[in-house]
């Protein structure tokens, strides 16, 4: 009998490692904290402020967001959009897109200098994450939203 | 009869049926907590799709797709491919009436590029009027509006696209949208205390002259002129005639069209001449703060003609600074306002300098300052947005506009 218990037990203790295993890649990363993982590691060349997304980007109900941006004399960038659920990502990557796309108009017909940081721009999704950053760095940007998000 | 032996049997069926019930619920156990885990993974289920992997390693694809579709369609055809346009027209409130405009006609090859439709030596802009963005502007210009309400008058002005005006009346729509409801649809957004000046009517109505340039996305310095106009008239005050100003000229400007176009050889024989009107006043001085923060003395109309052919655009008030001040000292009411711009405001600001003691001109894109703390803290009467539509569809533009009212 205690046998069969303990095997009961054991069994249960695996299932509910399996669920475990089963759930989101993401610790729950608040995107604050991420756009200043990315600021402080990878170089930037303009001074980046901190700036209300939703002034960008229509975001779907539930998600956080957080930016930094340049002064303006580059066209530097970090987004980070925690959507509510996993299925939001996919309208914030093609809004993040659309937005790539108007700046890059603005870009290559003001500040044609910064068109090769563009076509370098990190843009990505983890989860319930959607990461933009442009950057003269984007391996290490990677390698920052790898150690984060997983 | 029963004997000792059917009983052990039944002992032993029993012992069988019971031990293959912890075989039973382990198989249960892992099998529930296999779906409970693909489930809250959210690989299957309401929960999320699966994510394709090359996906999360790629850079942005900042190409806008959607046109470079429609350039390999086009391919030479003479016809501007239509391509689906996602955002409905905006309704046209005043029908268009060709005969009220004078006549455009315009002929020559004809190609489609990313952003861009040439015809001839001449090319336009393609434009998509975006309701959210639209509707963004307007809250950052009804802000202002409402946080200087008395304390500073708010003027905005909107600027249309020569695919709005000077394109051919017969090629308008499709892909180069409907710019006259756009302006009516962005112009009814914004409040009562916002005086709001429109050119589409006027450009139209002058729409056989000089007033964009074929090379460069830019209207021309007489295209702002009527600007100006319109602009005087909404102030009740009087413009100066056009022959009152000292114009100059500077040949050879080849613009973003051009380089849009991929140096399109029949643009490049014939490169628009860019006319700058200087001030009546000769006394007024220019200062522009640069990116990096150094404060430079220049001229309200500079000296261009030695400038590479795509610059040119750069004679009107310095070019693109994040802040300019322009005095003149031939005002002496201390009157003063705020241009809020991008490159379109460039053109018309020349105009205003015979009517303000200091003009400051701020370029969203790049001045991260408040608008309205600095309107307060320098005693500003007038603040005049100058924005055309290409850049109020813009959510990159209209983000950092929001980013300084």
């Amino acid at each position: 009998m205690m046998k069969r218990v303990g095997s009961l037990m054991l069994v249960m203790l695996m299932a509910l490692a399996l669920v475990g295993c089963g759930g989101s890649k993401n610790k729950d990363v608040d995107p604050a904290d991420l756009v200043d993982a990315i600021y402080n590691t990878v170089g930037f060349e303009a001074e980046m402020k901190s700036v209300s997304v939703d002034n960008y980007l229509t975001l779907p109900e539930g998600a956080r967001a957080a930016a930094r941006m340049s002064n303006g004399t580059t066209a530097e960038e970090i987004i980070v959009v925690r959507c509510a659920n996993e299925a939001d990502t996919k309208a914030v990557k093609e809004e993040i897109e659309q937005f790539l796309a108007d700046q890059r108009v603005d870009v290559e017909r003001y500040q044609p200098q910064e068109a090769a940081r563009m076509e370098n721009a990190v843009l990505t999704q983890r989860g319930a994450y959607v990461v933009l950053c442009v950057s003269a760095d984007a391996d290490k940007v990677q390698q920052v939203i790898k150690e984060h998000l997983g | 009869m029963r004997t000792s032996n059917y009983r052990g049997s039944r002992r032993r069926r029993r012992r069988r049926r019971r031990s293959n019930l912890p075989q039973l619920v382990f198989c249960v156990v892992i099998l529930l907590g296999m779906v409970a885990g693909l489930y809250f993974g959210g690989v299957i289920g309401k929960r999320g799709e699966r994510t394709p992997p090359n996906n999360q390693e790629e850079p942005a694809n900042t190409q806008n797709t959607e046109n470079a579709q429609n350039t390999e369609n086009a391919e030479n055809t003479g016809t501007p491919d239509n391509a689906e346009n996602t955002e409905p027209l905006p309704p046209e409130v005043t029908p268009v009436q060709p005969d009220d405009y004078p006549p455009i006609h315009l002929e020559g090859e004809e190609q489609q590029y990313d952003a861009v439709y040439r015809i001839g030596d001449t090319g336009f802009e393609m434009y998509t009027y975006v309701p959210s963005t639209a509707e963004k502007y307007a809250s950052a210009v009804n802000k202002a509006a409402d946080d200087l309400k008395g304390k500073a008058k708010v003027y905005a002005i909107t600027v249309p696209l020569s695919s709005g005006i000077t394109l051919p009346d017969e090629k308008k729509g499709g892909i180069f949208g409907n710019q006259k409801g756009a302006e009516e649809e962005i112009t009814s957004m914004l409040d009562d205390n916002v005086k709001v000046i429109p050119l589409y009517e006027t450009l139209m109505h002058h729409r056989d002259e000089y007033i964009y340039y074929r090379t460069d996305h830019h209207w021309t310095a007489l295209g702002a002129y009527y600007g100006y106009r319109d602009f005087c008239q909404a102030k009740g005050i009087t413009p100066h005639e056009l022959s009152d100003y000292w114009k100059e000229e500077f040949p050879g400007f080849l613009g973003s069209f051009y380089r849009d176009t991929d140096k399109n050889e029949t643009m490049g024989a014939n490169p628009d001449v860019l006319e700058a009107y200087h001030p009546v006043s000769k006394n007024a001085s220019l200062d522009f703060t640069d990116y990096s923060g150094q404060t430079i003395h220049w001229k309200v109309i500079f000296d261009v003609s030695n400038y590479d052919a795509d610059m040119k655009y750069n004679a009107f008030v310095a070019g693109d600074n994040p802040y300019t001040i322009i005095t003149n000292p031939d005002v002496t009411d201390d009157s003063s306002c705020v241009v809020v711009k991008e490159s379109f405001g460039n053109a018309l600001v020349p105009f205003l300098v015979d009517h303000y003691s200091t003009i400051y001109m701020l370029d969203y894109r790049y001045w991260d300052g408040n608008l309205q703390s600095f309107v307060k803290n320098n005693g500003v009467q007038d603040v005049i947005f100058i924005n055309n539509l290409s850049a109020i569809r813009s959510s990159y533009l209209i983000g950092k506009l929001l980013g300084i009212v």
